[in-house]
């Protein structure tokens, strides 16, 4: 890490965050452990720690993908957001301890290495009920390692925004290879219906919140940009507009509108007076051509332009946002 | 993170979503639709003890 960046940047907010969280995983240990005590009384420590931390951690994994949508759709959920990065190492942690405490109780004391254990001790793999599910919570907690291991700016700005996100939008991932973990492991024993409930309403409510969210933005991430009618546009031609000072050719071909720069990568050339060829938009300039639906060349040539949303509504052309 | 690279974002969270929409409860249902009758519990064993 570099000398210019801090591990934690505390402040109070993140103080009392922090101390609620921490407050709330011992609370929620102490309570488990001890109901665990008194309702299995033969059962040993290390297996109610080892239920106690993993139910922990998927709890918290909950509320930690419920976080984003609860802030899209109202805004008064925004201080949760402020130090959700913490709320993932934690969870981490949590994982990783019930993912120790197993490896130890189930792997440890056999005559092969835990690792070679974990991977060989249960091959049934064709096998639903008897699937081996810990090699999956393994390669959650993986990623999750990966991403507590990057939970920080030093990253964020060394890997680059677009692929640091890529990264930690593995966690969704994660998340399906848990509730397989789960669904296939402790729900195959504990066949009480609460269990099956729980996990249910909490995969249910993260769906929901996550469509209800997209669903809600899906109007703002319309394109707004209204380039004129459609009709007025030839064929294989285009009509030339400029959106927020960039020039853009919106082309018209078998009935749909497509959006490029209009500057061919070649020489700066005026694409959008060029025409379609052979389904090409094709720069007047020297001939370079374009696919109208990505802006690629064709192949073997490996230019590129811009291109940008477009949306029919109500026979006029709208464009949106750069596609890349 | 400007909106050129939050809109894509978007996209594929919803994308993301609506596949696991289908995914989870599939994966939910096969487990408990495979799960079997344990032997039944011998009230008089308490295997941990043995430990």
């Amino acid at each position: 890490m570099s000398v210019s960046y801090q591990a934690v940047g505390w402040n109070r907010q993140k103080k009392i965050y922090d101390s609620v969280l921490a407050g709330g995983v011992a609370i929620y240990l102490a309570i488990f452990v001890a109901l665990g005590v008194a309702v299995h009384p033969y059962a040993t420590v290390e297996t109610l720690l080892i239920r106690a931390m993993g139910t922990a951690a998927l709890l918290l994994l909950h509320v930690i993908l419920a976080i984003g949508p609860l802030c899209r759709l109202d805004r008064r959920f925004l201080p949760l957001l402020y130090n959700r990065r913490h709320l993932g190492v934690t969870m981490f942690v949590l994982a990783l301890a019930h993912g120790m405490f197993s490896l130890v109780q189930f792997h440890a004391f056999g005559n092969t290495s835990i690792l070679t254990s974990l991977f060989t001790s249960n091959t049934r793999f064709s096998s639903v009920a008897d699937f081996p599910f810990q090699a999956l919570g393994f390669f959650a907690l993986l990623i999750l390692f990966l991403m507590a291991a990057t939970s920080h700016d030093f990253w964020l700005k060394n890997l680059s925004p677009a692929v640091w996100k890529r990264l930690h939008m593995m966690v969704y991932t994660a998340y399906a290879l848990l509730v397989a973990h789960v669904a296939l492991g402790a729900l195959q024993s504990e066949t009480s219906v609460w269990l099956s409930l729980v996990l249910a309403a909490g995969m249910a409510t993260l769906v929901t919140l996550h469509l209800l969210a997209a669903r809600r933005e899906a109007p703002a991430d319309a394109p707004a940009f209204d380039a004129g009618e459609f009709q007025t546009i030839p064929e294989g031609r285009a009509r030339v507009v400029s959106m927020n000072g960039e020039r853009i050719a919106v082309f018209r071909h078998e009935g749909r509108a497509y959006a490029l720069s209009n500057v061919c990568a070649h020489q700066n050339g005026p694409l959008g007076e060029g025409k379609i060829l052979d389904g090409c938009i094709t720069c007047p300039w020297h001939g370079y051509q374009y696919r109208p639906e990505t802006g690629a060349a064709p192949p073997p040539f490996t230019e590129r332009v811009a291109t940008f949303e477009t949306q029919l509504r109500d026979g006029r052309v709208f464009v949106g946002g750069c596609r890349g | 993170m400007g909106a050129r690279m939050i809109r894509p974002l978007r996209r594929a969270h919803y994308r993301i979503w609506l596949t696991l929409a289908f995914l989870l409860p599939a994966i939910f249902a096969a487990a408990l639709l495979a799960r079997r009758d344990a032997t039944p519990r011998n009230p008089q064993l308490n295997w941990e003890q043995y430990r």
